[in-house]
């Protein structure tokens, strides 16, 4: 999928010669273009870019209080939320939430894509069961995963408990390294499949006579795997990196749900509406949204320039 | 030989494990939210978790479902705004995003790469980097909890890959039947109508279905737009059952397990559409 795709009406030579008729229509049409991409573009204009000259405007504007005061403030929404222990303990949780969200796409994603390219047989209805918790909405997945890791009924507590590997019920969610492996789980649960499908379109995309020479030479199914497989998909895998670095990162919905704002497992972004919206501290709560921007730009510029590298068969 | 013997014994058993390990994964929490939402408090209680709910009870979707109650006209009313705020932004987002993509697709004009790049762009802008300046101009203008500016928001998040997903499919399409159509003197509305829509709608659909579950499953931007139920989806009423009806777990898994039911009947019947549109927005992001 490149994004140069050809321009269809622009016309090749031979065709400017017999094709007259659209030419001419084309030139009296001009103005048709910008009306058609207009109403995107005012959209877009109003509603993310306009808005994020305001967030750059007044991270250096805005003081702690709700009421924008226009004196310029210069670095002190930075400096406050970059030395308030509450925004680095939330940042250090969120990149264990990365490092969860990266790791477990690349390995389940990868197991889950080899398995189901293995199907001869009933591939199209276990895609459809594996795709399904990604539709999940992000709440809905909380709550679900709340009635397991739930310290007083939850499923995992009573098994623990009726099969006696625990004496009492834990409460999971609030351990500093407990509540964000599940978090984190809850995460995974929706995210794997992406990185499943992703996977699964890479392998589909090898061409088959490579194998068919590869088994022809003797090679065994692990160099085949190593040498073949994998360098074939880096491609797909800085894709899938990406994207799980990305939902990582902004990881929202089921730190909410499972955690509300515990220390234990309050991501970044949980933090930035707390500020926002329980603290009314607009000024520090835009700093802080443009320092999580501009993490997620580089974690993502990282991931695509470690991983991607061009691939000739 | 042996070896080789013992390794296709073994091959298949461990495919079927890791099966089985994968449909329990995925379908496990659904399967055991359906089995909280049909027990009883009591039930629920009980030191011995039972696959199966003992005593079975329908009582808390017929308290969600059924209408006089406190519970159920909240949560009727937040079922209602999650259709509409989900169908608009569709709607919305699949007309605009198809009139500017055949813009794209299909003329070279002054500055129209860097517009392209401009839209695809503001994909990397994630929500809460706006999200406050946002806030900040709906109140100023008195639209906080009004469909209009959920929608519109909404819109403006899941447009670029719209755009991105029908340019895509636009520009793979043969532009001689367009060249015949006009030759015959067919209007540009005629031509849209007659022969570009129903071309495209594979890739209308493709970019709808991922707008509908996006939507559907949103709750930043309507946790900090929608303040009371006017305009509450069920994304938002959702967690407030642990804490506003005093844990109410059979509610809430009712309330969920409601609220999965439009996602799975879509991936079930548009499964084809949903991975590529899947696959559209990853390559993308």
């Amino acid at each position: 999928m490149s994004i140069d795709a050809p321009v269809a009406l622009q016309p090749t030579p031979d065709q400017r010669s017999q094709d007259r008729a659209p030419r001419r229509s084309r030139q009296r049409v001009a103005k048709q273009p910008y009306l058609l991409v207009l109403p995107a573009l005012a959209i877009l204009a109003v509603l993310v870019l306009y808005p994020l000259v305001v967030s750059l405007w007044d991270s250096v504007h805005v003081d702690n209080l709700e009421i924008p005061s226009h004196a310029f403030t210069g670095a002190s929404n930075y400096v406050h939320v970059l030395t308030d222990p509450a925004f680095t303990t939330a940042s250090l949780n969120t990149l264990m939430y990365l490092a969860m969200a990266t790791l477990g796409s690349l390995i389940g994603g990868m197991v889950i894509a080899l398995w189901l390219h293995s199907l001869s047989r009933f591939r199209a209805l276990f895609l459809i069961v594996i795709v399904l918790p990604w539709a999940v909405p992000g709440t809905v997945n909380g709550v679900l995963w709340s009635f397991i890791f739930n310290p007083t009924n939850g499923l995992l507590n009573a098994i623990l408990t009726s099969t006696h590997l625990i004496s009492h019920n834990i409460n999971w969610l609030q351990g500093s390294v407990s509540g964000q492996v599940f978090v984190a789980v809850s995460l995974l649960w929706q995210i794997v499949p992406i990185a499943a499908v992703i996977f699964l379109a890479g392998l589909e995309s090898i061409p088959r006579p490579l194998y068919e020479q590869a088994t022809v030479d003797g090679a065994s199914g692990f160099a085949v795997f190593g040498r073949i497989t994998l360098p074939l998909l880096r491609p797909a895998m800085a894709i899938a990196l990406l994207n799980a670095g990305i939902l990582g990162i902004s990881i929202f919905d089921q730190v909410y749900v499972l955690g509300g704002y515990a220390p234990a497992t309050i991501s970044a972004v949980v933090q930035i509406y707390l500020y926002a919206f329980q603290d009314f501290q607009f000024g520090i709560a835009i700093a802080a949204s443009m320092i999580v921007t501009v993490a997620t730009l580089l974690v993502s510029l990282f991931y695509l320039k470690v991983v991607y590298r061009e691939v000739a068969y | 030989m042996a070896q080789a013997r013992r390794r296709k014994l073994i091959w298949p058993v461990v495919r079927i494990v890791i099966g089985v390990l994968i449909v329990v994964w995925s379908l496990a929490p659904i399967y055991w939210g359906i089995v909280v939402s049909l027990s009883t408090p009591g039930g629920l209680n009980s030191a011995r978790p039972s696959p199966i709910p003992k005593p079975l009870t329908f009582s808390n979707y017929s308290a969600l479902l059924h209408g006089g109650s406190a519970v159920s006209s909240t949560f009727l009313a937040s079922l209602r705004n999650s259709a509409i705020e989900a169908a608009g932004t569709t709607v919305v987002t699949v007309v605009v995003a198809a009139l500017a993509a055949y813009g794209f697709a299909r003329w070279k004009f002054r500055g129209s790469s860097a517009l392209f790049l401009i839209i695809l762009g503001t994909m990397a802008l994630p929500v809460y980097a706006v999200l406050i300046p946002l806030f900040q101009f709906a109140s100023h203008v008195n639209q906080v909890d009004t469909y209009q500016v959920i929608v519109l928001i909404s819109v403006s998040a899941s447009l670029p890959l719209s755009v991105w997903i029908l340019r895509s499919h636009m520009a793979s399409l043969p532009v001689d039947i367009e060249h015949a159509a006009r030759i015959e003197g067919a209007s540009w509305a005629t031509l849209l109508r007659k022969i570009v829509i129903p071309l495209i709608a594979p890739g209308m659909a493709a970019a709808a279905v991922i707008v509908f579950l996006t939507t559907w499953a949103s709750f930043l931007i309507p946790l900090t737009f929608a303040s009371t139920i006017h305009t509450e989806p069920l994304t938002v009423i959702l967690p407030q059952y642990a804490t506003r009806y005093s844990q109410e777990y059979g509610l809430q898994a009712a309330a969920g397990i409601i609220a999965l039911l439009p996602p799975a009947a879509v991936v079930c019947w548009l499964n084809r559409h949903l991975v590529r549109g899947l696959l559209a927005g990853a390559v993308n992001q």
